[in-house]
């Protein structure tokens, strides 16, 4: 249960990843990387000094193939392609290490995995789609559900370039399909995090301690944090009311 | 106006030349004054309209900023602004507008931003492109109402220079060297008149 619980958080690890390639090809110094970058330290992921301290993209991603945490193929330059290998890394090691955990609550677990994934690829698809994009390379930054929509069918869907069929086809996740049609895209992840947590909060937790009862405790201070973060923003920035309540993560 | 004035016929027929080619030049400066007026205040109507569409355009793109950081967090914004490498390129070219050099900004490249950013930060990315255009529309026009302005208030400063104290006294001048010259030939011809009158008297006294 741990070793499952250290990968699921390493997606902070893949978040820091993420933003030292993109900082490395803006040519960002060291220290202002240092500054973004989330205190990952403990989740038993890969050491991120080599990677702060390399010379250039191409050398990050040899460290990253070394560790053997990430799978990044030799012909990768598309720099949101790298970013989502990364992810399609991260989420494999997730699946994995769910289906060799033994426990009684395996089916609510991998239903959380298998939303948070099928909503990050349908925000690709739609959004992608909506901007117009290139189907070959929407395909290229989906990753594979075990545990949710085929990677097949949501190519089949892409290839009909219609953000329409992903309404229809997908009407559980309607609510938040309709906000990338709306222009607001912001509203797509507080949609998302708002579908995890009816999810969540509509499974039964039998035991007090439990490993759903944990992902869901992880959840719920994922979206306390968030939203003290969109409190603090929106005062820093002086937003409206109504745009501060629009940010919030509630019930 | 500081002019060595010579009581002459010929020295006034020079003055008065020189009146008709200032106040010809106070005609044309006049012209400028009221095309410049004309230009500017089309300017000022244009940059207004400009201004008013770049200030929605900018309320906007801060708005979206302002949420996007505080949905994703400024890492992920800061980090996806550094995914752009390219830059703009314009080119300033001087035009000519009644004799000032006003800038044309000509935008010779501007970046591209589909594809290269994260799907949830390209919309923003795209409605900063857009002001970065408006924002260079914009400057192009006040630099026009800076320039045309100034060369309005230096033409202004000449015409009401002309108008109040050169052609006045150029007129004064003429006025002046007129009535010298008049009393001057007025002189003249009594003088001529009383030696006249005694070399006839002397004539007569002779004949006598």
């Amino acid at each position: 249960m741990r070793k499952f619980f250290e990968a699921y958080l390493r997606k902070y690890e893949v978040l820091n990843l993420t933003w030292i390639l993109r900082m490395r090809a803006g040519g960002a110094s060291r220290e202002m990387i240092g500054q973004i970058l989330l205190p990952t330290g403990r989740l038993g992921g890969i050491d991120l000094e080599p990677i702060l301290e390399a010379e250039n993209i191409e050398a990050v991603k040899r460290i990253l193939r070394q560790s053997g945490a990430y799978k990044i193929p030799e012909d990768v330059e598309d720099p949101l392609q790298l970013e989502a290998e990364l992810w399609r890394s991260h989420y494999q090691r997730v699946f994995k290490l769910a289906s060799r955990t033994r426990i009684s609550d395996s089916r609510e677990v991998r239903g959380f995995l298998g939303i948070e994934l099928d909503l990050s690829n349908l925000r690709t698809c739609i959004l992608a789609l909506l901007r117009n994009w290139d189907p070959e390379r929407i395909r290229g930054l989906l990753v594979d559900n075990p545990a949710g929509t085929s990677l097949k069918l949501l190519r089949e869907l892409v290839e009909k370039k219609d953000p329409r069929i992903f309404m229809e086809h997908f009407s559980r996740f309607r609510s938040f399909l309709e906000k990338a049609a709306s222009g607001d895209v912001w509203l797509m992840e507080i949609e998302a995090l708002r579908i995890l947590k009816r999810y969540v909060d509509s499974e039964r937790i039998n035991k007090f301690i439990s490993f759903f009862y944990i992902l869901r405790y992880i959840l719920e201070l994922e979206i306390e944090y968030r939203n003290l973060r969109a409190i603090a923003v929106a005062i820093h920035h002086n937003l409206p009311q109504e745009s501060r309540r629009m940010l919030l993560i509630t019930d | 106006m500081s002019l060595s004035i010579r009581y002459t016929r010929g020295f006034l027929l020079d003055l008065k030349r020189r009146l008709s080619f200032v106040q010809r030049a106070h005609d044309l400066l006049e012209m400028k004054r009221d095309q410049e007026i004309r230009e500017l205040r089309s300017a000022i109507d244009r940059l207004r309209d400009l201004r008013a569409v770049l200030e929605k355009k900018a309320e906007e793109v801060l708005r979206d900023l302002a949420m996007l950081q505080a949905v994703y967090g400024s890492q992920e914004i800061i980090s996806a602004s550094m995914l752009m490498d390219e830059r703009i390129e314009i080119e300033v070219l001087p035009r000519n507008v009644m004799g000032v050099n006003v800038p044309i900004i000509k935008i010779v490249k501007m970046p591209e931003v589909k594809g290269r950013y994260p799907l949830h930060v390209e919309g923003l990315a795209e409605k900063v492109r857009g002001l970065l255009e408006d924002l260079l529309r914009v400057a192009e026009v006040e630099a026009f109402v800076e320039l045309v302005a100034e060369d309005l208030r230096k033409t202004s400063i000449r015409v009401n220079a002309l108008e109040k104290v050169i052609i006045p006294s150029y007129e004064a001048t003429i006025r002046k060297i007129g009535e010298v010259v008049e009393q001057s030939a007025l002189e003249d011809f009594i003088r001529v008149k009383l030696v006249k009158r005694a070399l006839e008297r002397r004539r007569g006294s002779e004949r006598a």
